[in-house]
């Protein structure tokens, strides 16, 4: 807490952005000495007519301005677009923060950036549950601006009144509560790490912290072009209502970001939707201009069946994802990985469907819903098949592997050659078995995700994996894949962070990367790609409520899982930016 | 100008026209991170409004593909020139975006099939935002020369007096 009046009212050197305007980004720096000139001749530009009013003694016009004068210690001086434009002078005490100026320089007046500085501080004000309190001169038109903004008068005198903003201590949490503690950010880490681009640290900090949208951004994702199906999002301050949610987030480098809207994780960015424009915000601060995956056409229809179609193929910018079976067997006795909360979603996603919600997906629904997403010019570049691990049979998966084969057989007719691009995420399948899909269906690709490297973690936190077959079983079917489907052409993905989860994880982040760059080297040596993807400690997971690693985890982390696949002559295009949105490290392999 | 846009110059009207005309030449400039530049023709580059430039990229290993995204990750610049009969301009910008999906793409998408074939394909479609324009006709050049430096441009030998009957 900080004491009264004690400390500057904000301490930052570089400036930060308190809001864009359709003129300008507004922002704040921390006044220096040499501003004391522009201050106090602001002071004068914008008080001395309404100063002249008030008073008509020229001691009290005198005695005015040297109360307001210059106060480093408290000032920050308003920037738009760089240039300076005004000044905010606040004091904090316990329980309030108190506007002792505000001005902006008449020819800027009325575009609304003394309006976005306030409500930045109001802002502030709630966060830290702390009333606003300000006085204005009587003469002066901005008192209307003040009532605008909920300030009621508390009295008033013969010059002035006196203006009060109540506590704003906020009502509902939209966030499980997990304080930053100031880690760094996708701007600090992108200095630090010159090798890793703002938009993909920007990318792999959504996906950590989530989305939430604002009543405005969800009123546009309502749009046709955006309109990715009915779902519950979670909106605003934490409300939830069942509307047309958004596909995949976009950022302006054409970087997809595989982020539920409404997820609730750690402090949410936040998506507002302004002069036809959707804006990321960080808290207060305006991060970068967004956009949204376009609906693609096939939404909407349904297979001959009456199925449908995006309950069968949901899509990706450029990738048609589908679950042939969405059922997992390691749930069965408690053997799921304990951070997935894929049956729960999947329990969840039936209510919403139209219609039954069955377990498998029928061939001839998955050949329609492909033959119709095709028509789509341009849309679709690859198509992606993942489910629920199913291991019964005479061999283990081997009612598994019966089913991908099926389902890729009734994708594949879709295609006038035989090989078409296409992912499996499977389980551990057995060198027979991986001949069998190879030979049998157009498959290009095979993923069996090893998810934790190391043994006894791996162990602890695949109970299912390490049942059937166990670690060593699926890193032998990655390295005999390699055989079969050819080097750079087996993935296997790591859920990075979740190796440091309580109790049994690794102690240090140290430890943690170093068994990332471990396993990465072990299978790039085999012609297998290691992939990370960001854990998110889901609700409905068993580690839901753990605290994730920091940002700077992963800016280590997707560096260094770059380098060493360029030293193994891999590249991970299968899970490209275009293609699956989930790994920042094929992300920075975009440009080689 | 808008908040998100930055210092952005407008394209003139004569420009915009002509982006329109099929015959135009459209160079786009790039470099890369080893500052090498790479130059290529990019028939398909119009303008969307006052600002926005746009073309297609065929594949995202293309070297202007590469520095492109370089240019948006670091916040490059890179350069076009547009060249119609004698009209000529040189426009300095930044990339704004980059498409992978949606109407704009599409847009694109078929306008190649018309042009390549129906199995022309196009990986992305950038958008630029042009921080200058410039007139690079040779009368606009050399009218600018003229103006900034009167008696150090131009050769004597195109000022010297000749008599009538020499």
């Amino acid at each position: 807490m900080t004491a009264p009046c004690a400390a500057p009212a904000f301490t930052s050197v570089q400036p930060r952005t308190v809001q864009p305007l359709r003129d300008g980004v507004v922002t704040l720096r921390a006044a220096r000495a040499v501003d004391a000139a522009f201050v106090d001749a602001l002071t004068r530009q914008t008080m001395l007519a309404y100063v002249a009013r008030t008073w008509s003694n020229v001691s009290d016009i005198a005695a005015y301005f040297a109360k307001n004068r210059f106060d480093p210690e408290h000032t920050e001086i308003v920037q738009c677009n760089g240039q300076d434009v005004g000044r905010l002078t606040l004091l904090v005490t316990q329980d309030e923060l108190f506007v002792d100026n505000i001005h902006v320089q008449p020819e800027l007046q009325g575009r609304g950036i003394g309006g976005a500085v306030l409500r930045h501080v109001i802002a502030r004000a709630r966060r830290e549950g702390r009333a606003v309190r300000l006085q204005c001169l009587r003469v002066n038109p901005a008192a209307k601006l003040y009532r605008r903004l909920g300030f009621v008068e508390q009295g008033q005198d013969a010059t002035h009144f006196f203006l009060r903003l109540p506590s704003q201590r906020p009502t509902r949490s939209p966030v499980v509560q997990q304080p930053r503690l100031h880690d760094p950010g996708p701007r600090e880490l992108a200095e630090s790490h010159p090798r890793v681009p703002f938009f993909i640290l920007l990318k792999m900090d959504v996906q950590r912290r989530g989305l939430l949208l604002t009543p405005a951004a969800l009123d546009a994702v309502q749009d046709p072009l955006y309109d990715y199906g009915r779902s519950y999002v979670i909106y605003g301050q934490g409300e939830q209502v069942r509307k047309n949610a958004p596909g995949p987030m976009l950022l302006r480098d054409g970087t997809s970001v595989l982020v539920l809207a409404g997820a609730q994780y750690n402090e949410a960015y936040t998506v507002d939707f302004r002069d036809g424009r959707f804006l990321l915000f960080d808290g207060d601060a305006f991060i970068d201009e967004v956009d949204f995956s376009p609906r693609p056409d096939y939404y909407g229809k349904r297979t001959s069946s009456g199925v449908p179609m995006e309950t069968i193929a949901t899509a990706r910018p450029q990738r048609l994802d589908i679950n042939p079976y969405r059922y997992c067997h390691f749930w069965d006795g408690g053997h799921q990985c304990r951070y997935c909360a894929y049956f729960t979603d999947v329990k969840a996603s039936s209510t919403l469907a139209d219609g039954k919600f069955p377990r498998q997906v029928a061939g001839q629904d998955l050949y329609e819903t492909v033959a119709e997403a095709l028509k789509e010019p341009g849309r679709f570049s690859q198509v992606m098949l993942t489910s629920g691990a199913d291991p019964r049979g005479d061999q283990t998966f081997d009612f598994e592997v019966d089913r991908q084969i099926e389902a890729l057989q009734a994708i594949g007719r879709n295609f006038k050659t035989r090989r078409f691009a296409s992912q499996l995420i499977g389980c551990g399948y057995s060198r027979p078995q991986l001949q069998r899909l190879y030979a049998e269906t157009g498959l290009t690709t095979y993923c069996p995700d090893i998810e934790v490297w190391d043994p006894k973690i791996f162990d602890w936190i695949c109970p299912g994996k390490a049942k059937w077959n166990g670690r060593d079983a699926w890193i032998r079917s990655a390295l005999d894949a390699v055989d079969i489907f050819g080097p750079g052409n087996v993935y296997t993905n790591a859920v990075a962070g979740v190796e440091l989860a309580k109790p049994h994880g690794f102690a240090t982040l140290d430890q943690a990367l170093a068994s990332h760059f471990e396993a990465c080297e072990f299978f790039a040596k085999n012609g297998v790609i290691y992939l990370s993807l960001v854990w998110i400690p889901w609700r409905g997971s068993q580690f839901h409520g753990q605290k994730q690693p920091p940002l700077a985890f992963y800016a280590r982390l997707v560096e260094g899982l770059r380098d060493i696949r360029r030293a193994y002559g891999l590249r991970a295009s299968n899970d490209d930016y275009r293609h699956c949105g989930n790994h920042g490290d094929s992300d920075l392999e975009r440009v080689q | 100008m808008s908040f998100l846009e930055g210092n952005m110059d407008v394209l003139p009207k004569k420009l915009r026209e002509v982006l329109h005309k099929p015959h135009a030449i459209r160079i786009l400039a790039t470099v890369g991170r080893d500052g090498v530049p790479d130059v290529v023709l990019r028939d398909s580059l119009v303008a969307l409004d006052d600002h926005t430039l746009a073309f297609a990229e065929t594949s995202d290993a293309d070297q202007s593909s590469q520095n492109l995204t370089q240019a948006i990750w670091y916040d490059g610049a890179v350069a076009v020139s547009v060249v119609h009969g004698a009209r000529a301009w040189r426009i300095r910008a930044r990339p704004w975006r980059c498409l992978i999906a949606g109407p704009v793409f599409k847009r694109f998408l078929l306008a190649a099939r018309v042009a390549r074939g129906p199995d022309a394909d196009i990986a992305a479609v950038w958008l630029l935002h042009a921080d200058t324009v410039s007139d690079e006709s040779l009368a606009a050049q050399l009218e600018r020369d003229v103006a900034q430096r009167p008696f150090a441009g131009a050769h004597l030998d195109c000022a010297r007096f000749v008599a009538e009957n020499a």
